[in-house]
C-alpha cells in the first residue's frame, strides 16, 4: 500500500480545526510561508489577512472576547512575531484564551542570529501561560492540543508556539500523525481547581445569610465562567445589589435595579459608596486591581470579604480577604445558590436607590460643542443594549462604561488590565468576524485610533460591517485630564491639533465616513448611520476640555472621589 | 529581611527556569542561592532556591510558581524538621609555616584537602551555612583566594517530601 504523508505546516492546520478552530488572523513572512502554502488549499479555516501583527493579535483577541472561544493569530518570526507581543500582553492581562503561532528561522539557524531570528519564546516568558518551540515534528500534535488546552481551561491566558521553519515542512507518516493525534496531552503540573471547598462554601453560605449590608462585585470571571444566570439568582435572591468592574460589564444587566453599575476609579458615585459602607463583599472573579481598589487595605473597609476566583494565586494577591474560595464560579456559585431563602434588605437597597438616584451620571452641557458623554448618552438611547462595542483606551473608553448600558455578557470588548491603545478597532473586526449577526461598534479616540487603523482594510476587504464611533476631542484626553486636575494644566504633549483629516483617511480605505459637529447633526443623522448595513466610521468632533466624573484619584479611597455631580 | 528555602519540582523543559526566576525578579525578590539538579524521575528537575523576602509575598510567590504549567510541587521549607546541606570549595593561601594549621582546622571541620600547591590549599567542605561560614571565618586569617559554594540542598526529616 502507498504511504500517505503530512507537513507540519498541515499538521499544525489540521490539529487547529480538528479542536474547533475555523477562523484564524495572521501576517505572512520568510517563516511562515509553508504554514501560508498549507492555508492556500485548507477549505476548513478562514484566514483574515491583517495589516500588522498587532492588529491580528488584537483581532484574534476580540474574537475570543466576543465569542468565548479560543482567538488564533499567525506571525512570521522576528519583527513579525515581536509585534505581536502588545496584543499578547493585551491578552494576558485580561485573561482572554489566545493561541499565537509564529514561524521561526530552521532549527539548524537558533542561536546564530540568523535573519529575523528571534527569542519569541524568552521574550514571552512573563505574558503567556505556556509557551513551546517546537524541537521535533512528533510532537506537534500533542503541544497544540496541550496549547490549546491550556488557553481555555483554569483561567483562560494566551499561549505562544514557536515553530521553526524545518519542522512546518518535515513529513511524517499520515497514520503517524493519526496515533500521535490521539496521544493523551501530558500536563500533570496543570490541574485546575473547579469545585471549591465545601467547608469554605458553607461559611460564605453563613455570612451571606448573617450580612445586612451585603454588596456584590462581579468581574470578568464571572463572563469567563459562564455564571451570570447563576449571578442573578443570588443577586436576587438574597436582594444584595450589584457593581462591576470595567470588565464585568455585561455579566449583570446595567438596567436592574439592585445593579449600581461600575465601581473603582471612575466608577459611579452609588456603587463607591456602597463599598464605603457595606457589611459583606462578594468579591467574584475580580482581582483588587489598583484602578478598583486605589488603597487596598482601606478598601470596604467595614466590610467581610467573600473572595472566589479559579486561580488561587489571586487569593490575597492585592488584599487580605476572610473567606477566600478557588473554584469556577458557576458550580460554586449554584452550590452557594441552592442553601439560600429568598431574603430582602429593604434598608440597605433602599439606600442604593437613593444614592443612585441622587448621584446619576450628569455632565455640563456646552452651548456650541458636542459633549463626548452626549454622543455616548445618544448612542445608548439608540442601541439600548443590543449591541457589542469594543473601546480604545483613554477618556472615551471610561464613558462608554458610564454612559452604555450593557445587558449581556461578551459585549463589552476593552483593554482593562493593559490599557492598550489601538485595542478597539481590530477588536472590534475580530468580534464581527466571529459574530456577524451583531451590531458591533468600535469607540475610539483620536489618539488611540491612529495606532492601529491601518486594519480598516479588513472591514473593505471582508465587507464587515463594523461601525467604528469616533470621538474626535483633538487631545490625549486622559492623559490631558491628568495633567489638567494634577499638574496646573501643564499640556505636555497630548495636543492633537495636528490629527490628519479622518474623512480621508476613512475614504482612503473605501470606508464611508461621517462628520458630526452638532446637536442636531447628532440627533438627525446617528441612528441612521448605526443601523445601516455597511460599515462606517463616524466621527464626532466633540469639546476637547471635558474630564471623566467622577474620579477617585490614584491611590486613593471612595472617601476622596471627586466631581460627584460631574463638576469639581 | 528572612531567608526562605523553596523547593520546586518541575518538568526538566526548555525556559522553565527562566519562567521561575522571573517570577522573583517581578516581585522584587532576591534570590541568593539556586541549586538545580536531577530527581529520583526521569525528567524532572528538583531546584531548591534561597531567597530573601517577607512571608507574604513569598506566599504569592509560591502560588505563582505554582501555576507554572510544568511545575508539579513548590513547598516552602519550615525551619524545623529540614535537612540542609551546602558544599563549597575553598582555596587559601598555604606556606610552609601554615600548611599544617589549616589542615588541622579543616579536620576540625571534617572537611578534606583536594589539592596541595606550593603556595596554596583547596579544601572541600560539606554541611550547613553556619559551619561553612565559621569555617569561612577562621581561613580569613590565612587570606583566601577562592570560594565555591553550590547552594542549600534540603531536604524533610522522615519519609514524607
Ligand atoms: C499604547 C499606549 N500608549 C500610551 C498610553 C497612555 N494613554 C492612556 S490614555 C491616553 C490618551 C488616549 O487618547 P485618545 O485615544 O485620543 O482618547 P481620549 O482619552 O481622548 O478619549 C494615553 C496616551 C496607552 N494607554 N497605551
Ligand atoms: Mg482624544
Amino acid at each position: 500500500m502507498e504511504k500517505k504523508w503530512i507537513k507540519g505546516s498541515e499538521i499544525l492546520l489540521e490539529s487547529l480545526s480538528r479542536l474547533g478552530v475555523d477562523t484564524i488572523f495572521g501576517y505572512p513572512g520568510g517563516s511562515v510561508i509553508p504554514i501560508y502554502d498549507a492555508l492556500y488549499d485548507f477549505k476548513k479555516i478562514s484566514h483574515y489577512f491583517a495589516r500588522h501583527e498587532q492588529g491580528a493579535a488584537h483581532e484574534a483577541d476580540g474574537y475570543a472576547r466576543a465569542t468565548g472561544k479560543v482567538g488564533v493569530c499567525f506571525a512570521t518570526s522576528g519583527p513579525g512575531a515581536t509585534n505581536l507581543v502588545t496584543g499578547i500582553m493585551t491578552a494576558h492581562m485580561d485573561s482572554v484564551p489566545l493561541m499565537a503561532i509564529t514561524g521561526q528561522v530552521g532549527s539548524n539557524l537558533l542561536g546564530k542570529d540568523a535573519f529575523q531570528e528571534s527569542d519569541i519564546v524568552g521574550i514571552t516568558i512573563p505574558i503567556t501561560k505556556m509557551n513551546y518551540l517546537v524541537k521535533d515534528i512528533k510532537e506537534l500534535p500533542r503541544i497544540i492540543k496541550e496549547a490549546h488546552f491550556v488557553a481555555h481551561t483554569g483561567r483562560p491566558g494566551p499561549v505562544l508556539i514557536d515553530l521553526p521553519k524545518d519542522i512546518q515542512l518535515a513529513e511524517i507518516e499520515l497514520a503517524e500523525f493519526e496515533k500521535l493525534f490521539t496521544e493523551d496531552i501530558q500536563l500533570e503540573g496543570y490541574v485546575p481547581n473547579y469545585k471549591g471547598h465545601p467547608n469554605q462554601i458553607k461559611k460564605a453560605i453563613d455570612l451571606i445569610k448573617k450580612a445586612e449590608k451585603p454588596l456584590i462585585i462581579a468581574g470578568a470571571g464571572i463572563i469567563k465562567s459562564k455564571a451570570c444566570a447563576e449571578l442573578k439568582e443570588l443577586a436576587q435572591t438574597m436582594d444584595i445589589p450589584v457593581t462591576t468592574t470595567l470588565l464585568g460589564l455585561g455579566s449583570f444587566p446595567s438596567s436592574h435595579r439592585l445593579s449600581l453599575g461600575m465601581l473603582g476609579m471612575h466608577g459611579t458615585v452609588g456603587a463607591n459608596f456602597a463599598t464605603q459602607e457595606a457589611d459583606l463583599v462578594i468579591a467574584l472573579g475580580m482581582r483588587f486591581d489598583d484602578r478598583i481598589a486605589g488603597d487596598p487595605e482601606n478598601f470596604c473597609h467595614l466590610a467581610q470579604i467573600i473572595h472566589i476566583d479559579i486561580d488561587p494565586a489571586e487569593i490575597e494577591k492585592n488584599r487580605m480577604v476572610e473567606i477566600p474560595i478557588v473554584g469556577d464560579l458557576k458550580g460554586v456559585l449554584k452550590a452557594i445558590n441552592k442553601k439560600l431563602t429568598p431574603r430582602k434588605n429593604t434598608d440597605w437597597v433602599e439606600k442604593t436607590l437613593g444614592w443612585k438616584k441622587e448621584y446619576p451620571m450628569v455632565y455640563v452641557k456646552s452651548s456650541e460643542k458636542l459633549m463626548p458623554q452626549e454622543v455616548l448618552e445618544h448612542l445608548d438611547t439608540i442601541v439600548q443594549g443590543q449591541a457589542i462595542v469594543s473601546t480604545d483606551v483613554g477618556q472615551h473608553q471610561m464613558w462608554v462604561a458610564q454612559f452604555l448600558q450593557f445587558t449581556k455578557p461578551n459585549t463589552m470588548l476593552s483593554s482593562g488590565g493593559a490599557g492598550t491603545m489601538g485595542f478597539g478597532l481590530p477588536a472590534a473586526i475580530g468580534a464581527q468576524v466571529g459574530r456577524p449577526e451583531e451590531l458591533v461598534i468600535a469607540v475610539v479616540g483620536d489618539g488611540g485610533f491612529q495606532m492601529t487603523y491601518q486594519e480598516l482594510m479588513l472591514i473593505k476587504q471582508y465587507q464587515l460591517p463594523v461601525k467604528v464611533l469616533l470621538l474626535n476631542n483633538s487631545y490625549l484626553g486622559m492623559v490631558r485630564q491628568w495633567q489638567d486636575l494634577f499638574l496646573d494644566k501643564r499640556y505636555s504633549s497630548v495636543n492633537l491639533d495636528i490629527n490628519p483629516d479622518f474623512e480621508k483617511i476613512g475614504e482612503a480605505y473605501g470606508i464611508k465616513t461621517v462628520t458630526l459637529k452638532t446637536r442636531s447633526e447628532l440627533e438627525d443623522q446617528l441612528e441612521g448611520l448605526i443601523k445601516s448595513k455597511e460599515p462606517v466610521i463616524i466621527q464626532c468632533v466633540v469639546e476637547g476640555e471635558a474630564n471623566v466624573l467622577p474620579m477617585i484619584p490614584a491611590g486613593k479611597c471612595a472617601n476622596h472621589m471627586i466631581g460627584l455631580r460631574g463638576v469639581i | 529581611m528572612d531567608q526562605y528555602e523553596i523547593l520546586i519540582i518541575a518538568k526538566n523543559k526548555d525556559g522553565i527556569i527562566g519562567r521561575i526566576l522571573s517570577l522573583f525578579n517581578k516581585r522584587g525578590y532576591f534570590v541568593r542561592k539556586m541549586t538545580a539538579g536531577a530527581t529520583n524521575r526521569a525528567g524532572y528537575a528538583r531546584l531548591t532556591l534561597t531567597v530573601e523576602g517577607d512571608e507574604l509575598t513569598l506566599e504569592q510567590i509560591q502560588k505563582q510558581v505554582y501555576k507554572i504549567i510544568d511545575v508539579v510541587k513548590v513547598k516552602i521549607f519550615p525551619s524545623k524538621g529540614v535537612i540542609r546541606r551546602e558544599m563549597m570549595l575553598i582555596k587559601v593561601k598555604a606556606s610552609n609555616e601554615t600548611r599544617t594549621q589549616i589542615i588541622q582546622i579543616a579536620d576540625i571541620y571534617r572537611g578534606s584537602v583536594l589539592d596541595v600547591s606550593s603556595s596554596s590549599l583547596t579544601i572541600l567542605l560539606t554541611g550547613d551555612e553556619k559551619k561553612l561560614d565559621g569555617f569561612v571565618e577562621m581561613m580569613k586569617s590565612y587570606e583566601i583566594l577562592e570560594i565555591a559554594k553550590t547552594g542549600i540542598l534540603a531536604m524533610s526529616r522522615g519519609e514524607k517530601m
